[in-house]
């Protein structure tokens, strides 16, 4: 197992860095004389064939939905009047976020008390096939992706508590969707209506929730990559699951449900199930966890 | 501040932006294809793009108005224009395409404002004109031109489930019995004229110069706010739009689906985050889903405190065998880890790597030599045996070690152990070294944080395998225990004044290495502390 995985280095610098701040900052109140930008973008679909989005946030509140017919996006960011909200168009190319005039970087803007307050509202288009890619810091993400035609999803956060909700199939065929959390809490539900081939968790010190319902139209993969937490994995019963484990004995696996055979654990109708997912699990310390749903 | 006395550049370059804006207008027939609203409290921006690639920048910052960059004249931060600016730009921010074209094209400045203040609303007021009228004028024109909705097509829409659904909800706070509906049939309401009511139109126009005593709700139509409308409650639209001419709204306009969206995706994430909730109060679930409830969860975590309490117990009985059949052993264990703890450590790592390897070479020399034959029926199961029993020594050594430690911080929540019982310092060192895995275990039942157990679970375990490891590398450096370390170690006290010790060898019947000499330390309770223990040399 690679001990030093990205999203773990991250959720090492992250828990140094930001969960102080951060945490502080959630109980505190604004800073004294903060002022406040609001800023509403909105782009109409002209010719795109394709939006490659990508989202830099650094702090507080994100929101991720559908738009109106006709609308490529929507965003309305509130940040600090001292960051200057990033809201970028060149063609088919949307990059959102906030800069920090001081600093002069695009992202993970100010923490503390000046980014407490900040929020940003998304809206994507539910007719132009999206590839998203969002790195997005600390605070909550609230991400409704039903009826978005995404064909690439790549999902990095910190120091968060993301949700993440998928209601329907998802128009476009995806390759791979990436998850990638610090030290955080990530909850997914309908991953199955993600239409992915294969779907990739690596989580560093993180409470991760995956629940594998949805359509799961094709025969998908999904690697999960823990260095320390809890996994749950929330498993339809009419879904087909094996799961292969590797990683140290402290990782331990309720195995619930499954059946080893030759290394692997399987459900009692991987064979003959309609629906069937393929799960390799690398834990390093922590637990795994499944829960059965009708 | 940069104050708005005209200066001759000014209205040269209002006429300039003027007249390209009348070029832009006339030469194109473009809409808005992106617009960008900031509103702070040292600015307020609007930027738009049109499909012909043209676009419109006008900035109130700092008491300085730009167009394109370009100086357009000052306001006073504060004043009437900075708050007639930013009145305007609260109203469209929400609007795309049409209809922020036509709110824009129809704002008009007070008339009644400062000289200064008028004049450089009016230049803005007459860029915001040019630039959007061709962006308003085709979509107003198919719209005049257009076919009156026949009815069919209305109660399509209607039966349709947003339509519906958002209909409903926009009739959900109005009097029904109070309002005016109009359906397919275009409305006016005259100006000088008060309908105390609410009123419905769809499917067609409503044009308000009077005054509505209540909520307005329009489903796929259009409706005008004449100069003089008054409107006193909200206003709600549905597939519609709404043209402003200086009337007034004193509720909210609302754009019923719109805010229907967002609310659905609010009220879905929030089921969901509760959805998650229950499912992480739950310890898991079997295939049957038979949830976890809270008696599963105490039992379980009162299953993980008895194993832990089994294994201390074990670990006890174990220890006071030792220390009646192999104290100054186990004393002599203790002190090559107080006093060789990196030795040790090195040691009882090399030796766990060399364990196996060793054991299958002695099977084999054991095995091709004839004499050695029947010492391959010992090796074969002592050896194992011998290194587990080594391994549980070290470990409880190590206890030893820890629990030290821990007294000597003198907690006052811990007075009943006696520091000068090597037994009782042992069991608070093995008791801290398995408290994780009972302490695990009752963080595992929590809801939400129930993972931590198993975090701490996994660092009593991490902790465990350290102290093995110390431990059999310290019974290898005392050669099992016959090889003491230095006297000078701080465990002699409490070692020497162990009861077992001193069962072993008292001071009626001491044993060879216990008795007094001139050489020996003396104990905290007076006893002679020996040089070497009776069973090996140094």
């Amino acid at each position: 197992m690679n001990v030093l995985s990205i999203p773990r280095i991250r959720a090492y610098v992250l828990l140094s860095g930001l969960i102080l701040p951060s945490a502080s900052a959630a109980g505190a109140p604004e800073a004294r004389g903060q002022t406040w930008k609001t800023v509403t973008a909105a782009r109409m679909i002209t010719d795109e064939k394709l939006l490659r989005v990508r989202i830099s946030y650094g702090a507080a509140v994100l929101k991720l939905g559908r738009s109106d017919a006709g609308l490529l996006y929507r965003a309305v960011l509130r940040v600090d009047e001292e960051a200057e909200p990033v809201i970028e168009y060149d063609h088919e190319h949307v990059h959102l976020g906030v800069s920090n005039r001081e600093r002069r970087g695009i992202g993970w803007g100010d923490s503390g008390n000046r980014t407490s307050g900040n929020s940003m509202d998304l809206e994507l288009s539910r007719e132009v096939p999206l590839e998203v890619d969002l790195d997005f810091g600390a605070g909550r993400a609230d991400l409704d992706l039903t009826g978005l035609p995404l064909r690439r999803l790549e999902l990095n956060t910190g120091v968060a508590e993301t949700v993440l909700y998928i209601n329907e199939l998802n128009p476009e065929t995806m390759e791979s969707a990436v998850f990638a959390a610090g030290a955080a809490d990530f909850h997914i539900r309908g991953m199955g209506n993600l239409n992915a081939k294969t779907v990739t968790v690596k989580a560093g010190i993180s409470s991760v929730t995956l629940g594998l319902d949805g359509e799961w139209p094709r025969e998908s993969r999904l690697f999960v990559d823990m260095g320390l937490g809890a996994l749950q994995l929330i498993i339809p019963e009419s879904l087909g699951v094996q799961v292969r484990k590797h990683g140290s004995f402290l990782a331990s696996f309720d195995t619930d449900g499954l059946v080893e055979r030759e290394g692997t654990y399987q459900s009692a109708n991987w064979a003959v199930a309609d629906r069937s997912l393929d799960i390799e699990i690398s834990a390093a310390m922590g637990s795994i966890d499944l829960t059965w749903i009708r | 501040m940069y104050r708005s006395s005209p200066t001759p550049a000014v209205p040269i370059l209002t006429a300039a932006a003027l007249l390209l804006g009348v070029a832009a207008a006339e030469g194109r027939q473009s809409s808005i294809v992106s617009s960008q609203v900031a509103i702070s409290a040292s600015e307020a921006a609007l930027h738009l793009d049109f499909s012909d690639g043209e676009g419109l920048n006008i900035t109130l910052s700092d008491g300085v108005a730009t167009v394109n960059g370009e100086a357009l004249g000052s306001y006073d931060v504060g004043g009437a224009a900075d708050r007639a600016w930013r009145g305007l730009l609260a109203d469209v921010r929400s609007l795309a395409d049409g209809p922020l074209a036509r709110e824009l094209e129809r704002w008009r400045p007070d008339p009644n404002g400062a000289a200064a203040d008028l004049e450089l609303l009016r230049n803005l007021n007459g860029l915001l004109d040019e630039a959007v009228g061709g962006a308003t004028g085709q979509d107003r024109q198919d719209r005049n031109d257009g076919p009156a909705q026949p009815l069919a097509d209305l109660l399509e829409i209607i039966a349709r489930d947003n339509y519906a659904e958002g209909l409903g909800e926009a009739l959900e706070d109005i009097d029904l019995g109070s309002l005016d509906i109009r359906l397919n049939e275009d409305h006016v309401v005259p100006q000088g004229t008060l309908v105390e009511g609410g009123i419905l139109v769809a499917g067609a126009g409503l044009d308000i110069r009077g005054r509505v005593g209540a909520d307005v709700v329009v489903l796929n139509g259009v409706m005008n706010l004449g100069e003089g409308g008054r409107i006193d409650g909200n206003v709600y639209l549905i597939e519609s739009e709404m043209e402003r001419r200086d009337g007034w709204v004193q509720g909210e306009v609302v754009d019923v689906l719109r805010r229907k969206r967002i609310r659905d995706r609010d009220r879905v994430m929030a089921e969901v985050r509760r959805e998650l909730e229950q499912m992480d109060r739950r310890t898991g679930s079997s295939p049957n889903r038979n949830p976890r409830g809270f008696l599963e969860r105490v039992g379980r975590a009162l299953g993980g405190v008895f194993e832990a309490l089994v294994s201390f117990m074990f670990l006890g009985f174990l220890a006071l065998a030792l220390r009646r059949f192999a104290g100054s052993r186990m004393d002599a264990v203790a002190r090559a880890v107080e006093c060789y703890p990196a030795r040790s450590a090195g040691v009882g790592f090399a030796g766990g790597f060399l364990i196996i390897p060793v054991y299958l070479l002695g099977i084999v020399v054991l095995a091709i030599s004839v004499a050695g034959s029947p010492a391959l029926l010992l090796w074969v199961p002592f050896f194992p045996l011998a290194v587990f029993a080594a391994g549980l020594a070290g470990f409880l050594s190590v206890g030893h070690y820890v629990g030290r430690r821990i007294l000597d911080q003198e907690f006052q929540w811990l007075p009943w152990p006696d520091r000068h019982n090597a037994l009782h310092v042992k069991m608070v060192g093995v008791g801290a070294l398995l408290a994780p895995f009972a302490a695990g275990s009752v963080i595992r039942s929590i809801p939400d944080v129930g993972w931590l157990g198993g975090v701490v679970q996994g660092l009593g375990a991490l902790a465990c395998l350290a102290a093995v490891v110390l431990g059999l590398g310290a019974v290898i450096v005392t050669r099992g225990g016959t090889y003491t370390a230095s006297p000078e170690s701080p465990f002699a006290d409490d070692l020497d004044s162990d009861p077992w010790f001193r069962k072993a060898g008292t001071e009626e019947e001491p044993v060879p290495w216990a008795t007094s000499t001139e050489s020996g330390n003396v104990g905290t309770d007076g006893t002679k502390e020996p040089d070497a223990p009776d069973t090996g040399a140094k």
